[in-house]
């Protein structure tokens, strides 16, 4: 196995023509722990991790693996191993696919069956990709990371698509290359759907930092919070307003800035409405990464209450 | 040492898909089908000369040696194929967006063309191959058949035979150049039949009705493959009196058009970000 090596991107800009994906970018991640690199979609991730890996040119700024950019790596694939999207020749065989790689990286064909082992492909190994579910796909995508056993693994939204065994299964995963000191930078748009994976968080919206830390960094950033529903909404609107208290419209009811659900709930039996849930946020974590990347839905307070994007969105992706 | 690992890669990705096969089937039937069936036909019709005549049927011309022009169906019909062939290498990797991973496996992009170029080459040269074994076999069946004379006993067929051997490997070549020129692959695929079945046919019939034209349309590249093969239909049923290439310029012409398009390819669309 390859040593973790630190990934450096330092003032990292990517125009496309007059839109800027990437602004100005700069961070670290470390070797020896799963790092989350999230963002709304859109928010420049796959820009940046394509620059990373040479794909795609910077306008500025570099980013590199302890100082050496992905094209100057003596041998890349034994250095980095990086599944950005699950697209492969449908005509190909999986085991085909590997071993062209295999080929073009100069690494011993006998390391095609192990990965596939691996990730747990084996059986399917020479089957035409073409007829591979999403879930497979992602799965072959991780195998060809492997080839090289590289210290540093890069990838792009690797959870998206799977089914929940699957999930279960890439949480090891990750948490186990981490454990065996390398380094694994994992992108999501969603930061419920890695949180049980990641110990450190970067977190960038409109191509910029605005986030950097671990997990439970971000827990404290976030008061906790009281969610409250009626059926019966501009009424309880107007009971917390005449309590004074400050909410949100969320998709499930209102997201209180109120710690105590008592208070919560005493405003509305002063208001005479009927409640239909109150309980504490549990975890701020969600609405802590959309207050960050700017996408929380009472950034215009007094709009039409049902609509939360965000959670809506990530029953979309599954 | 970079480059034949590259090289292996290419010849791995272009034998782990269904499409050299295919390509290489429909050659041999559609070979087959032209050379023998025409090579019956027209050895009937050498043989026969009396029954031929009232058919209406125009004579061949009498210096024309049947053989070689028989063979020569391999490459002055079957060119599309090594063609086709290199043009899918390079645009099935924009479509199926496999560079991606072939660029992470080697960031050098040159050599990754290089090999695909070099590979093209070769697998052009064995589409030739093929392409002539079906040509010589049927066509000479026929020739045979009817008592007529195969040529198979002189060096200058064996060489034609080398030749088109050649003229099918710089196809493919320009193949790759045509790919990574225009990397969409149903456009590519469009512009291959279009220009081979279609344009290029049209404008050397075109070219030949003025003598100025006509030297300028040598350098076509059907018409430069023709003049390296040194036989082919086109030649019989010749159209105006303009001497046709050297063999071997018509090869050099080939080979610039592949190297050419490939470089240029190489400098612009290969070099763009990869998303």
């Amino acid at each position: 196995m390859a040593d973790g090596i630190p990934i450096e991107i330092t003032g990292l800009s990517k125009h496309f023509g007059a839109v800027t994906a990437v602004d100005d970018l700069s961070f670290t991640v470390e070797p020896g722990r799963v790092t989350g690199f999230l963002g709304p979609n859109g928010a420049g991730k796959t820009t940046t991790l394509r620059v990373l890996l040479g794909l795609v040119h910077a306008s500025s700024g570099t980013a590199t693996f302890g100082g050496t950019p992905y094209r100057a790596l003596p041998r890349p694939l034994e250095t980095v191993g990086a599944a950005l999207d699950a697209n492969f020749h449908p005509g190909r065989t999986a085991r085909n696919h590997l071993r062209v790689y295999a080929t073009a990286a100069g690494l011993p064909s006998a390391r095609v069956p192990v990965v596939l082992e691996q990730v747990g492909l084996a059986e399917f190994a020479d089957r035409r990709v073409g007829g591979y579910s999403l879930g497979m796909r992602q799965r072959l995508a991780l195998a060809y990371t492997l080839l090289g056993d590289p210290g540093v693994f890069v990838l792009d939204e690797p959870i998206n698509g799977l089914d929940p065994e699957g999930i279960r299964w890439i949480r090891v995963f990750l948490q186990t290359l981490a454990r065996e000191g390398r380094t694994v930078l994992v992108s999501s748009h969603l930061l419920s759907e890695v949180q049980q994976s990641v110990d450190e968080v970067v977190i960038i919206s409109r191509g910029r930092l605005v986030k950097r830390g671990t997990l439970a960094s971000l827990e404290l950033d976030s008061a906790p919070r009281t969610i409250v529903d009626s059926p019966d909404r501009a009424a309880l609107a107007t009971a917390l307003d005449d309590a004074g208290l400050e909410y949100d419209a969320g998709r499930s009811g209102f997201i209180v800035d109120e710690p105590d659900p008592a208070r919560v709930g005493h405003a509305a039996f002063v208001g005479g409405v009927e409640l239909s849930a109150l309980h504490r946020l549990k975890s701020g974590l969600e609405e802590s990464f959309l207050s960050l990347v700017g996408e929380e839905p009472g950034d215009e307070p007094g709009e039409a209450p049902p609509v939360d994007e965000a959670p809506s969105d990530e029953e979309g992706a599954r | 040492m970079t480059f034949f690992r590259a090289l292996g890669a290419e010849f791995q990705k272009l034998l782990t898909t269904r499409m050299w096969w295919l390509l290489a089937i429909l050659l041999a039937a559609y070979v087959a089908f032209m050379a023998g069936g025409l090579g019956a036909l027209f050895s009937w019709l050498a043989a026969n000369p009396d029954a031929a005549a009232p058919s209406g049927g125009t004579p061949l011309p009498a210096d024309v040696e049947l053989a070689p022009l028989l063979y020569s169906f391999a490459s002055s019909i079957g060119y599309v194929f090594p063609l086709l062939l290199g043009a899918l290498a390079v645009t099935s990797e924009f479509r199926h967006k496999t560079l991606t991973p072939t660029f992470l496996a080697d960031p050098h992009r040159t050599v990754v063309l290089s090999a695909k170029l070099v590979s093209q080459f070769i697998a052009g040269a064995v589409l030739g191959v093929i392409g002539y074994a079906v040509s010589v076999g049927s066509a000479a069946a026929a020739l045979s058949g009817f008592g007529l004379e195969t040529g198979l006993d002189s060096s200058d067929t064996w060489a034609l035979i080398g030749r088109g051997i050649l003229a099918m490997a710089l196809w493919g070549g320009i193949g790759v150049g045509l790919g990574v020129l225009v990397t969409n692959q149903v456009a590519a695929v469009v512009i291959v039949i279009a220009f081979t079945q279609f344009l290029e046919p049209i404008l050397r019939f075109a070219a030949s009705l003025n003598d100025v034209t006509a030297a300028v349309g040598r350098y076509l590249p059907g018409a430069a493959s023709d003049a390296l093969v040194g036989a082919s239909f086109y030649t019989v049923a010749s159209f105006g009196g303009t001497e046709a290439l050297d063999w071997w310029q018509g090869g050099l012409v080939l080979l610039a058009i592949a190297l050419a398009t490939t470089a240029i390819g190489g400098a612009t669309t290969w070099r763009r970000d990869v998303s």
